[in-house]
């Protein structure tokens, strides 16, 4: 599984020219990767793209830069949160038009990345609010679609992965935001709340009550399909 | 945080999932174009450079993003691969099938492969193991695997999937071994039990023969109470509900305690409104709103024909 979990490394082919951003005293746009734990811990120097504003408190990258340092795992939020395969293309496209009018109004007082990722949030709530207005079928169908034979051993972990995306399912919105936070995204609490705006007490019942739901329902999956190994 | 852990089966499971969604270089690139026309950004073709820097773009087929902007407004021409080019070094990525989607024209055919059989019925036997890619007209014959929690596990260690070379043991002997109609049902609606000439479920058309892929049954079960759900919302969107109504109800008689419960009762509600039928609609999202009083299903019952009398 692990190599399956890619992180996208930054572009080496920035002009030698740029000034590097990730200096002390300056705000750091950090790597991009498939799960935001791994954005913000793997601090990588970049360089300011062309055009970047760089002032006395801050580095504002531009929107190009940004773009290639998070649009993979904002994609991956997005769908991670609900968003229907056939609405992600929009769903990002909504997340990053709003960023490109709010970029330049961005005051570092939090990570890029927390600041994105509430965003993403509130987009994918809205998608997932619309898309349920229209009546249509669930996440599942369009994604966990794997009808080819595969070796024994992918084609596995895919009816896993499956069967974790119908459990999923069966938590309500709120629920399922923090689950998808701290199981998936391995936020912490107090991040969780800068995000939401929720109080962080308020996130550890509801982390608690997403946990102990999600294990109920793979509990009652287990009592309605006993294996069928030998005993 | 870690107060209330989960059990390692629900781990494994989280595990399972962590890597699903991850686009394509290709899908980044195709929205940033999009995103280039909307936004009036600057030509560039940085993402593409960018990508195959990161040695993404190298493993696709085709990838080319060019955008022109031009003086009075901005003018996108992409080319990208067919989704059959997409890059697969993903195990764990989920491509849906490239074919088209279903239409009003068609009867449900859900994109999951189905197999259900009745836990009375003796296993399939197994066949010998299928080749890497056999064409889908001619689907294997069933290659069971056990799957459990017990055995998912296993992920969490990034070990080999025990079951995976779990044999099993052929039916017994004794037992008279299912007739052909029986073993290898050839439609998915065959699978789940409901066979065209079913009353109310005559297609329009005849269906092409679908390749049951292997599935454990057991396994997959949670995936046909799926199955039941999607073929009903099919149903409800293109004016058959009552159809709808006769799949919820094989649903609900299957499925009577399942995980999808809810999302049945929500769908249940959309139907009935849709045949005129509210004080049952009303009891149905009542239902809903007792286990999820918010979130999606909650928000579908309250703009139902139930929603007015339900808060």
């Amino acid at each position: 599984m692990q190599g399956s979990e890619t992180v996208h490394p930054l572009p080496t082919n920035q002009p030698a020219t740029l000034t590097d951003c990730a200096g002390p005293g300056h705000s750091s746009v950090r790597m991009s990767s498939l799960r935001y734990s791994q954005a913000v811990t793997a601090v990588v120097s970049m360089p300011c793209a062309a055009g970047a504003t760089v002032g006395a408190q801050a580095v504002i990258p531009t929107f190009d830069a940004v773009y290639a340092a998070h649009a993979a795992w904002v994609w991956q939020a997005l769908r991670r949160h609900g968003v229907q395969e056939s609405a992600v293309d929009d769903a990002t496209q909504d997340v990053f038009v709003v960023i490109h009018r709010q970029l330049p109004k961005f005051e570092s007082r939090s990570r890029i990345e927390t600041w994105i990722y509430g965003i993403v949030i509130r987009v994918a709530r809205d998608h997932r609010r619309r898309h349920a207005r229209k009546g249509h079928g669930d996440p599942l169908d369009e994604s966990i679609a794997s009808t080819a034979p595969s070796p024994l051993e992918s084609a596995a972990r895919a009816e896993a992965a499956a069967l974790f995306v119908l459990l999923l399912e069966t938590l309500d919105e709120n629920k399922r935001d923090v689950f998808v936070m701290s199981e998936l995204e391995g936020m912490s609490v107090p991040e969780m709340a800068e995000v939401l705006g929720v109080n962080p007490n308020t996130l550890y019942s509801r982390v608690r009550a997403a946990r102990a739901e999600f294990e109920e329902a793979v509990q009652a999956w287990q009592a309605a399909h006993p294996t069928q190994e030998a005993p | 945080m870690n107060e209330t852990t989960l059990s390692p089966a629900a781990r494994a499971l989280v595990h399972a999932g962590r890597p699903l969604y991850a686009p394509t270089a290709a899908d980044t690139a195709r929205v940033h174009a999009k995103l280039a026309a909307k936004l009036a950004l600057p030509v560039t073709t940085v993402l593409a450079a960018k990508a195959a820097a990161a040695g993404i773009a190298g493993k696709l087929a085709v990838v080319a993003v060019i955008v022109v902007v031009g003086v009075g407004g901005a003018g996108v021409l992409s080319s990208r691969a067919p989704s059959t080019a997409r890059p697969r070094t993903q195990t764990a990525r989920i491509d849906a099938p490239p074919g088209p989607r279903p239409t009003a024209t068609l009867r449900p055919v859900p994109s999951v492969p189905l197999v259900m059989v009745p836990p009375a019925r003796p296993s399939v036997p197994r066949a010998e193991p299928e080749p890497p890619q056999p064409s889908p007209a001619m689907a294997p014959a069933e290659v069971p695997r056990s799957v459990s929690l017990h055995a998912l596990e296993a992920l969490e260690e990034g070990a080999p999937m025990p079951f995976a070379a779990t044999p099993v043991a052929p039916p017994p002997p004794a037992v008279e071994p299912p007739s052909d109609e029986e073993s290898a049902p050839t439609t998915e609606l065959d699978a789940i039990g409901i066979h065209e000439d079913s009353p109310g479920l005559v297609p329009s058309a005849p269906l092409p023969p679908i390749p049951v892929v292997p599935r454990t049954p057991r396994a997959w079960t949670l995936f046909g109470e799926q199955q039941f759900l999607q073929a009903a919302r099919i149903d409800m969107a293109t004016g058959h509900p009552d159809r709808a109504l006769l799949l919820l109800d094989e649903q609900a008689a299957r499925f009577p305690h399942g995980v999808l419960r809810v999302a049945r009762h929500a769908v249940r509600t959309l139907v009935l409104c849709m045949v005129g039928r509210t004080p049952e609609a009303r009891i149905e999202a009542a239902a809903v709103l007792r286990r999820e009083p918010v979130g999606p299903h909650a928000d579908m019952v309250r703009g139902s024909c139930a929603g007015p009398t339900i808060d």
